[in-house]
């Protein structure tokens, strides 16, 4: 796999990044400071303690205490940390992770120029890399890393059937590089309403074409029974790929299961059309939406299918999900199935903790809130066993806040990524400072 | 308007009693009593007797605060389920029709009203959208469990009309062969409007008047200060612009809507007496959103202007208390925030003196809260109108959307 390999090697840049602390001896320039990261030479970053802090781990729970970090890395966490710079009080919290939204794909949702979130002229795009289109400079990563979060999976808007492959970037950077967390992060795929366009009319033609690209997909390599077998081998992949095309080799990816199937299911019908999908293909399946979820949880959670759940406040708005609830999270809960949280489109992640707090205020317990937006989009997406996570052994990557960081009245101060210090101006900060005082 | 009240003329009075009272119009009232007879609440205070022969509610120590307003709402124009023969909020045969009236366009049952009730929401301003540069008359509505129109109407309120300006007009009219397809067509188009006004004026006074335009009988309403003005507008410049125009015909404009760019030009729209109506965090979705920021309400608010939070959304709509509550993390206080949901949408429809805060001889129009309306966790229990209860989620939970 590509991604977790991609992950340590970021996250050993980072480190060297953040101890090669050079003294800003310059005054500023235009282009200083794009990359997202708090200036050189800023205190608190690398190796560093918090203490007299409410320490909110990724599972809701609270505890009075601090965090030490050593080159980038929790070392200590909990009662017992003292020393470092006093908190007074306030919470530290684990980066959230939005997990799904068209971040850095779009600048201005009306302005066409600046939108680079579909793939049109074909129904299936499944060789198109949503990370072409990322924009690391985006106005919008900044406003929503000043929310507290620190990573976001990174997906097409759902204009056709298979719309590409997704990724998982962390909020700061210069470069796409420099951003990237894990790509490919899975093959997005649209069911019902979503699913129709570019030559598909109805859920009958949806469902019938993606019957058709996965039998039609080269077959998977057999199953490792432990018996030898004479087959070339070539990068672990099993073989014989050279003379397959990308979208081939994507579909081949899909049906041995090595690469997620993303799958977006709203209304009740289209949530047990992916099931059916995953049961059949076995494929690694997690599904999307989800607005009508509540009256599948017992089959999702039979299944053991985790979903990417979201946008939390979908309405009973349309044909698409006639039957959203706002219980839909807790009832989801309840039956014991595994989410992670996501947003609806671009400038709007930034209320997700928001809407996080609606789903409590409607049954979900804070604990499970807390742990959709930290700790289960990372274990859904693969991103390692500590990501959005306080503990030791784990990258810094969190963030300070007046109090608890569901509730919008409380700002986030500061934002960590593995120890390295991020840059919470925005072009709103920006604004504001001009506008401040009238002259 | 006598007979919606009738019901609630001729039952017992209410007491809620035990209620953590936020009236808006003072500082909270521990365990507080709010009296309610003939729809209109005629005692608010610690040590209120309860009359014999009065129902009481027990509200366990809940918050007890006006019912909310909305002042931007495209609620029965634009019903649910979405779907294009639903489409009846902008009428798009020319930039402008001042003539048509937002109530020939409600659906009297859609199911977002239950669900914004369900919000704490008792009155809403229904508008037309914002294609045309007078895009017609808004109807003010209370959220009362109605079959029909007139059992929804909220009969004291004064008249409304959408304007609009900016990149809609141009957007919708730049391929027709008069336009307006630029911010200085808008401009100018509406200036051209309101003197054609005032010639048609004079030219009824004559011996052979020209027969009656509808439209322009309208905007002579308007251009007399009987019609309240509500303008659909983001960017700073083209707040200016409409002042512009509309110092020089008198008109005053009682708000402008969603007015992203309100912080930039405070002073000239505070000095003007119009309040804004805008959303707390809204921003980037078109250019002139761009420079939108979340601070935009505080700041306007901060210096003594009318900030009304409003929805544009029949979602958001279901949840003003928490858009509230986004305030104080951008500069603003409890108070102040309170007062954006409530009695500044009042004063910006010119209601004020009729709800908006619990205040004896106000419209008993209360909603009732499980914890703190601020508190992100919090939900609305109960709401009444003209004091009879409109939800109670006990019974009913949020509803939904099925007949």
């Amino acid at each position: 796999m590509l991604g977790p390999d991609l992950t340590r090697r970021r996250t050993l840049a980072l480190l060297a990044a953040a101890a090669a602390v050079t003294p800003a001896a310059r005054a500023a320039a235009p282009g200083d400071k794009l990359d997202g990261w708090a200036p050189d030479g800023a205190p608190l970053q690398g190796t560093f303690t918090l203490s007299n802090a409410t320490i909110l781990s990724h599972t809701g729970q609270t505890v009075a205490g601090g965090v030490r970090v050593e080159g980038g890395t929790i070392v200590e966490v909990g009662a017992g940390v003292t020393g470092g710079e006093d908190l007074g009080g306030a919470w530290i919290a684990p980066g959230f992770t939005n997990a799904g939204c068209q971040i850095g794909l779009v600048e201005v949702g009306a302005v066409n120029s600046s939108r680079d979130d579909r793939v049109s002229g074909d129904a299936v795009t499944a060789d198109a890399h949503v990370i072409d289109g990322y924009n690391p400079l985006s106005d919008v990563i900044p406003t929503t890393r000043a929310n507290g979060f620190t990573h976001a999976l990174v997906v097409p808007s759902e204009s056709h059937l298979v719309t590409g492959q997704a990724a998982v970037v962390q909020l700061a950077g210069l470069t796409r590089d420099e951003a990237t967390t894990l790509a490919p992060a899975g093959l997005c795929i649209n069911l019902g309403g979503s699913g129709r366009g570019e030559g598909l009319s109805s859920r009958i033609a949806v469902a019938r074409r993606l019957r058709q690209l996965l039998d039609e997909a080269p077959e998977p390599p057999p199953p490792d029974d432990g018996k030898k077998r004479r087959r070339k081998k070539k990068d672990g992949e099993g073989g014989g790929d050279d003379d397959l095309s990308a979208a081939e080799r994507t579909w081949k990816a899909v049906r041995a299961g090595k690469m997620k199937a993303l799958i977006k299911a709203e209304r009740l019908d289209d949530i047990h059309t992916a099931l059916d999908f995953i049961r059949d293909y076995e494929l690694d399946g997690v599904l999307v939406g989800c607005a009508e979820g509540y009256l599948a949880a017992e089959r999702i959670a039979g299944a053991g299918v985790p979903i990417l759940l979201g946008p939390l406040e979908v309405q009973p708005s349309s044909f698409e999900h006639p039957h959203a609830i706002y219980e839909n999270a807790a009832r989801l809960h309840a039956a014991g199935v595994r989410f992670a949280v996501r947003s609806s489109g671009v400038h709007f992640a930034r209320m997700l903790p928001s809407y996080v707090g609606m789903a409590v205020a409607h049954g979900l317990p804070f604990e499970a809130g807390i742990q959709a937006i930290t700790a289960n989009p990372g274990e859904i997406l693969g991103l390692g066993s500590q990501h959005g996570r306080l503990e030791v052994g784990a990258p810094a990557t969190f963030f300070q806040v007046d109090g608890d960081p569901l509730q919008p009245r409380y700002p986030v101060r500061r934002v960590w990524m593995a120890g390295r210090q991020a840059s919470l101006e925005t072009r709103q900060t920006r604004l504001l400072e001009r506008f401040r005082t009238l002259r | 308007m006598i007979w919606t009240l009738l019901p609630a003329a001729l039952a017992a009075p209410l007491a809620i009693t035990n209620a953590t009272v936020l009236p808006v119009a003072g500082p909270p009232i521990e365990a507080g009593t709010v009296l309610v007879e003939g729809g209109l609440i005629t005692a608010v205070g610690a040590d209120v007797p309860v009359p014999d022969g009065a129902e009481v509610f027990d509200a366990g120590g809940r918050y007890l605060t006006p019912g909310l307003i909305d002042v931007h709402s495209h609620m029965g124009v634009y019903p649910w389920p979405g779907a294009e023969a639903h489409g009846d909020g902008n009428e798009m045969t020319d930039p402008f029709t001042p003539r048509v009236w937002a109530g020939d366009s409600v659906r009297v049952e859609d199911p977002a009203m239950k669900r914004a009730r369900a919000g704490g929401i008792t009155t809403i301003q229904v508008l037309p959208g914002s294609a045309n540069l007078v895009g017609g008359q808004s109807v003010v509505l209370k959220l009362r469990d109605s079959r029909t129109l007139a059992g929804l109407v909220f009969e004291q309120a004064p008249r409304g009309i959408k304007m609009a300006c900016g990149e809609n007009p141009k957007r919708v009219y730049e391929e027709d062969d008069n336009g307006p397809s630029t911010r200085m067509g808008n401009i100018s188009a509406m200036r051209a409007k309101f003197q054609e006004a005032e010639d048609y004026r004079a030219a009824r006074r004559r011996r052979e008047p020209p027969p009656t335009d509808p439209d322009l009988e309208v905007l002579l309403d308007v251009l007399d200060g009987e019609v309240r003005v509500h303008v659909h507008c983001y960017r700073h410049d083209d707040i200016e612009g409409i002042y512009r125009v509309m110092d020089d015909f008198g008109v005053q404009v009682a708000s402008f809507q969603h007015a992203l760019e309100a912080y930039k030009v405070r002073d000239m729209i505070i000095a003007h007496e119009t309040a804004i109506a805008t959303w707390p965090d809204w921003w980037g979705f078109k250019m002139e959103a761009f420079d939108a920021i979340p601070h935009n309400a505080a700041l306007v608010k901060a210096d003594g202007g009318v900030v009304a939070l409003h929805s544009d959304s029949a979602n958001t709509i279901q949840r003003m208390y928490t858009e509230a509550a986004k305030m104080l993390r951008y500069g603003a206080t409890e108070a102040q925030a309170m007062e954006m949901i409530t009695i500044d949408p009042a004063r910006s429809l010119g209601i004020d003196s009729l709800v908006g805060t619990i205040e004896v001889g106000k419209h008993a129009d209360l909603a009732l809260f499980s914890a703190h309306p601020l508190d992100v966790y919090t939900r609305v229990d109960n709401t009444w109108i003209d004091g009879t209860m409109v939800f109670d989620r006990e019974t009913e939970g949020t509803p939904d959307a099925r007949p």
